[in-house]
């Protein structure tokens, strides 16, 4: 069995070093991991470039298959989405795999003392994969942290603002989404494992870490205000995004 | 506007459903600032009046609607087959702002920013 990782265009965009943090985790289970860097083409599909998304898709499928890739995880669950409706190889969600493999012992734990309880902006993609909700709730558990509860998350979550293209046709009512989404949580802090849901809550004011952050970083204390992401800035969004490549080649 | 059999068949599933409950309005933005229920919406969508382009394109595809609509209609499903028929029928984009959509996803499949490392390559 051979195992593949994507990161996914947004996460590759906002966070180069976690991307190989999460590869040099993965390497440890699976030492010939395949990693691909590309996109799944979900914004073509959802302009409603329904033929030229399929051209896309398709040029993907075969990377991945040339790639000798049996499974494919996932980060993003936009791509992961778009990949489970197309069903044309295996996926898994990195989230599930990382509780199923475990986080590496320094993690367990390692946010006890702290005070801050996070709520989950959970991904609209895959607001019907439940598996992934329960994942990223036991992951924080380990981690040591407090989670809140919301009435609007799992199944019945929200979009973050930035679902759709919205943020490019409709950047104002994206931003009241945003706020609105912000509002909606009863903790200030708020974890997201999706990289532009971050960016999100970041715009609509509030504090939000990616799940990597989390995992692979410092522990987040009361107080702590996360660095603005990289999605706000293309300049710096594709600067590392060939960071990200870099980072990939040399793994 | 001339909608699509697929558009138009979405749409009247949607008014012959829905039962304007409001549950999908509640906490839908979007759904909240261009209709006072989708029933009244795609009644429009089927008589083939004129929407403005960025009123399906606001939809945040994000399929809340469905998981809590009683009839699990598909909102989202037929806000994007109407995106479908804007971009067939169009000669130019719907929207201007979509062409930054185009260059981003052309440069997100070029060679420069993709990659692939093999299984087993090693650094
Ligand atoms: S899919 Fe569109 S209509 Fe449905 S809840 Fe999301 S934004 Fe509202
Ligand atoms: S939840 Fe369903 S039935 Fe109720 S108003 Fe919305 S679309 Fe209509």
């Amino acid at each position: 069995m051979t195992y593949g990782f994507m990161a996914g265009c947004s996460l590759s965009s906002s966070k180069p070093q976690r991307v190989g943090d999460a590869i040099n985790y993965l390497q440890q289970f699976y030492p010939d991991l395949a990693v691909i860097q590309a996109c799944c083409g979900r914004p073509t599909r959802m302009i409603g470039q329904e033929e030229k998304f399929q051209e896309r898709f398709g040029n993907l499928t075969q990377m991945i298959k040339g790639a000798g890739v049996d499974e494919l995880i996932v980060a993003c669950q936009g791509c992961l989405r778009t990949m489970r409706d197309e069903d044309r190889f295996m996926t898994s969600s990195l989230w599930v795999k990382m509780a199923e493999l475990g986080l590496p012992t320094q993690c367990l734990n390692k946010a006890k003392d702290s005070e801050v309880v996070f709520s989950i902006q959970d991904s609209c993609p895959t607001s019907q994969m439940t598996e992934i909700h329960e994942a990223v709730v036991y992951l924080l558990k380990q981690l040591g942290y407090g989670v809140a509860k919301s009435r609007l998350s799992g199944q019945n979550t929200l979009c973050c603002g930035m679902g759709g293209m919205c943020g490019v046709s409709n950047p104002n009512l994206s931003h009241d989404v945003a706020q609105q989404r912000v509002q909606s949580f009863k903790t200030d802090y708020i974890v997201t494992y999706c990289a532009s849901c971050a960016f999100a809550m970041g715009v609509g004011g509030g504090k939000a870490w990616h799940l990597l952050d989390l995992i692979f970083g410092d522990v987040v204390q009361l107080g702590d205000t996360p660095t603005p992401s990289a999605l706000g800035n293309p300049v710096k969004a594709w600067a590392n995004r060939y960071q990200t490549k870099r980072v990939i080649q040399k793994s | 506007m001339q909608y699509s059999k697929k558009t138009t068949d979405l749409a009247a599933e949607i008014v012959t459903q829905c039962t304007a409950c409001g549950r999908c309005m509640k906490d839908c933005l979007f759904l909240q600032n261009n209709c006072e229920t989708p029933k009244a919406f795609f009644e429009k969508v089927v008589q083939g009046q004129e929407i403005e382009s960025v009123v399906p394109y606001s939809c945040l595809l994000c399929g809340h609607c469905q998981f809590v609509c009683p009839q699990k209609l598909q909102l989202d499903a037929a806000f994007l087959s109407m995106r479908q028929d804007l971009m067939a029928q169009q000669k130019q984009l719907p929207l201007k702002a979509l062409k930054g959509v185009l260059f981003h996803q052309k440069f997100s499949t070029s060679a420069l920013f993709t990659t692939v490392k093999k299984s087993g390559d090693k650094k």
